[in-house]
């Protein structure tokens, strides 16, 4: 089932439930992507994005892009363009001082403003404010400055996430030069991608290096530097992160889990998750359930 | 960010439609919605010169 909202100013709304879809040939405009529940791939030329609920894929205008769904249960996903005056303005409402802005509000730049194409972890404000949208999107409320304000809010904290999730972590790298500091980002944020699309398979060391096109003591060096903690523990964080959601949302057994967020032993999730959250999933799970009612 | 004073706070489930509502029903804006500690808050002014603030609390927890 699709469900689309073009609203006047060409921002547009998209929702789809679907255990089996697949769309080439896509270009995009400036979207932020989402998963409700299991996870859409997104190929963008030899990269393979799996967006799982713990993320958000930002998309670029003018990106060339297919997406695909396919899974035994069915996947809502919801997405949302930003017509390319209202990320402009956004923009520079954001970027330019307000003498500029009061002396000259309608200028327009030549060229939208790019942002890197990666995942973006979906959690706090932002994350809160999508499932609002997403509520009065399900709702058909027709009140389009209430969905604008919506669309104008999670913008105002992508920028947030963006400056502290890639801005903050390209300052962190040691490095002198910042034409240096930024590839190594950009290929840092390869082997992040690459985790977090394939936490869910037997990843090693060497693939998330190949992937991101540095040796494997470079990239332990630089990875540490820019997300302080080891190509491994992010990987596990990301397991025990996708496993918290399905203990939540889910009735499937421990063990079953355990082999769905990539854990080859359920013994060995089990202690690490009891290791980090002090208490095992089980339990976890009982106290989401008490919250929950 | 907006910070939260000895006004009269009440809580809404969602700030941003309560906003919009308030306004559309003439209630003076003192401060536009603003990420606070405890979550989403916006302040209002009503006919009698009353202010008061909406909050959509959150927990930023992880979980």
């Amino acid at each position: 089932m699709k469900t689309i909202q073009v609203l006047q100013n060409n921002n547009k709304l998209y929702s789809e439930t679907a255990s089996d879809a697949f769309y080439a040939n896509q270009v995009s405009e400036f979207s932020i992507h989402l998963v409700f529940n299991g996870s859409e791939t997104y190929q963008i030329g030899k990269r393979a994005l799996n967006v799982f609920p713990e993320n958000f894929l930002v998309l670029n205008e003018g990106t060339e892009y297919s997406r695909k769904i396919d899974s035994i249960n069915p996947v809502t996903t919801f997405s949302t363009y930003f017509s390319r005056a209202f990320i402009e303005d956004f923009h520079r409402t954001m970027s330019v001082s307000q003498i500029e802005l009061l002396d000259d509000p309608f200028n327009t730049p030549d060229a939208a403003p790019q942002f890197t194409e990666c995942l973006y972890p979906f959690t706090g404000d932002l994350k809160y404010n999508f499932l609002h949208l997403k509520q009065h999107f399900d709702e058909r409320v027709g009140n389009e400055l209430l969905i604008n304000e919506y669309l104008y809010h999670c913008l105002l904290l992508y920028y947030k996430v963006y400056k502290k999730d890639l801005l903050a972590r390209c300052n962190r790298l040691q490095f002198l030069s910042p034409q240096t500091k930024t590839e190594i980002l950009r290929r840092l944020t390869l082997a992040k991608d690459f985790i977090l699309s394939n936490f869910d398979k037997p990843i090693s060391l060497e693939d998330i290096s190949k992937e991101a096109c540095l040796s494997v003591n470079h990239l332990l060096r630089t990875f540490a530097q820019a997300y302080n903690c080891s190509p491994h523990q992010f990987l596990m964080e990301a397991r025990l992160s996708h496993s918290r959601f399905l203990l939540q949302t889910s009735a499937m057994p421990v063990n079953e889990i355990s082999g769905m967020v990539g854990f080859q032993c359920p013994s060995s999730y089990i202690r690490l998750f009891r290791r980090t959250f002090k208490m095992t999933p089980g339990s976890y799970r009982k106290t989401r359930l008490k919250i929950a009612v | 960010m907006l910070v939260l004073t000895k006004d009269p706070i009440i809580i809404t489930q969602d700030c941003l439609k309560d906003y919009h509502e308030l306004m559309q029903q003439g209630f003076e804006v003192i401060a536009k919605p603003d990420y606070t500690e405890q979550g989403l808050a916006a302040s209002f002014c009503d006919q009698q010169g009353i202010r008061f603030t909406v909050l959509e609390k959150r927990s930023y927890r992880e979980e």
